[in-house]
């Protein structure tokens, strides 16, 4: 709890309440995505911000992180399982912020044992950096011993970034939220959507 | 401390289990007092690599039923190249790995190695490990005998 409270912090003020969700940990009035490319299995161009028709739910992390990542991105799991019917709507996505270790299919490989849906993208320093900060986070990665150079770890926030069906993002998660939070405030977010429609 | 009593170690068979560890007292010394508990390890594991994540991280309830505070201050195995005491801490929004010299384990207390908090990292595997795998690990302790584990590499509920 008291890492949700400094990462919320963090971000700096709360904005406006787009939505009344009751688990969410900063809830945006639906931010545009940030027009980054990132980088997909084999090598392809993704472009989250252009996607439409589908809810994202993205984490960003990295595959040698043993303890905070596969805590949150279980947590995710949890939750899309969570979602019964309305499984289908979500597209969940994994983005590895450590590009020299992580290609996009290992970082799909490593996300899909959280659930076989996910996606796993990457891309390049700049790009990584560009798009986190656009969705309120960021990662710094840490020197390595000289004797052991690949490895290093890897600071990052740990949200889980909503993003509407009109490629807005307007809400975030801390993997520290109660389990099924982020399943019963879905139903909340698909109505608003839905009625604004 | 001498090498002596470094290498004078403490095996757990069944560490899961929740038994003393106890000094393993030389012949040629009185026990007193007999079976001397040191700590109580229980729910000692490591989470089966993830695919294609060779960073594992061990876990387990340190219970200290003496007197005194008991000090981890490093700890090896002989499946990882390096083994390091770790914290996890926040830091600018974000939650950063830290290494931790020492590590300590109250007098009538316990020390939780758990995900996300403090935990023993496992770096450099040298064979890749899978669920049903055993990991030896060596933790020492400051003044004191080091602790000879067998965890078990378990498919883990994240």
């Amino acid at each position: 709890v008291l890492t949700a409270c400094v990462a919320a912090a963090a971000m700096g003020p709360m904005p406006a309440r787009a939505y009344d969700l009751p688990h969410a940990m900063s809830v945006m009035a639906a931010k545009p995505m940030p027009a980054v490319p990132l980088v997909g299995k084999g090598g392809k161009t993704v472009r989250l911000d252009q996607l439409r028709g589908k809810w994202l739910f993205i984490y960003c992390g990295y595959t040698h992180c043993p303890s905070v990542c596969p805590t949150d991105m279980g947590f995710l799991g949890g939750e899309l399982a969570r979602l019964g019917p309305g499984r289908r709507l979500v597209q969940p996505v994994f983005v590895s912020v450590d590009p020299q270790r992580d290609t996009a299919d290992k970082a799909t490989a490593y996300a899909q044992a959280f659930d076989p849906g996910f996606w796993g993208l990457t891309g390049t320093d700049a790009n990584l950096h560009a798009f986190i900060k656009a969705m309120g986070g960021g990662f710094a990665v840490e020197a390595a011993p000289a004797a052991d150079p690949r490895n290093y770890n890897v600071a990052h926030s740990t949200w889980i970034y909503v993003v509407d069906p009109q490629g807005r993002h307007v809400a975030s998660y801390s993997g520290e939220s109660p389990r099924g939070s982020l399943a019963a405030d879905f139903q909340f977010l698909r109505q608003a959507v839905e009625t604004r429609k | 401390m001498t090498m002596r009593q470094m290498t004078r170690t403490i095996t757990l068979a069944l560490v899961t289990s929740g038994l003393l560890a106890t000094s393993a007292l030389a012949a040629d010394k009185v026990p007193a007092p007999a079976q001397t508990p040191v700590l109580r390890v229980t729910g000692a594991t490591v989470p089966a690599p993830l695919p294609g994540a060779d960073a594992l991280a061990a876990f387990m309830t340190l219970a200290n039923p003496g007197s005194a505070d008991v000090t981890l201050i490093g700890a090896t195995s002989p499946e990882f190249g390096r083994v390091e005491l770790h914290d996890v801490v926040p830091e600018n929004g974000m939650l950063r790995m830290k290494q931790l010299p020492q590590m300590t384990v109250p007098a009538k207390g316990q020390l939780v190695l758990r995900p996300k908090s403090t935990h023993i990292m496992l770096i450099a595997p040298k064979q890749p490990l899978k669920a049903g795998d055993k990991v030896h690990l060596t933790i020492n302790l400051a003044g004191r005998p080091a602790l000879s584990l067998t965890l078990p590499v378990q498919t883990y509920k994240w």
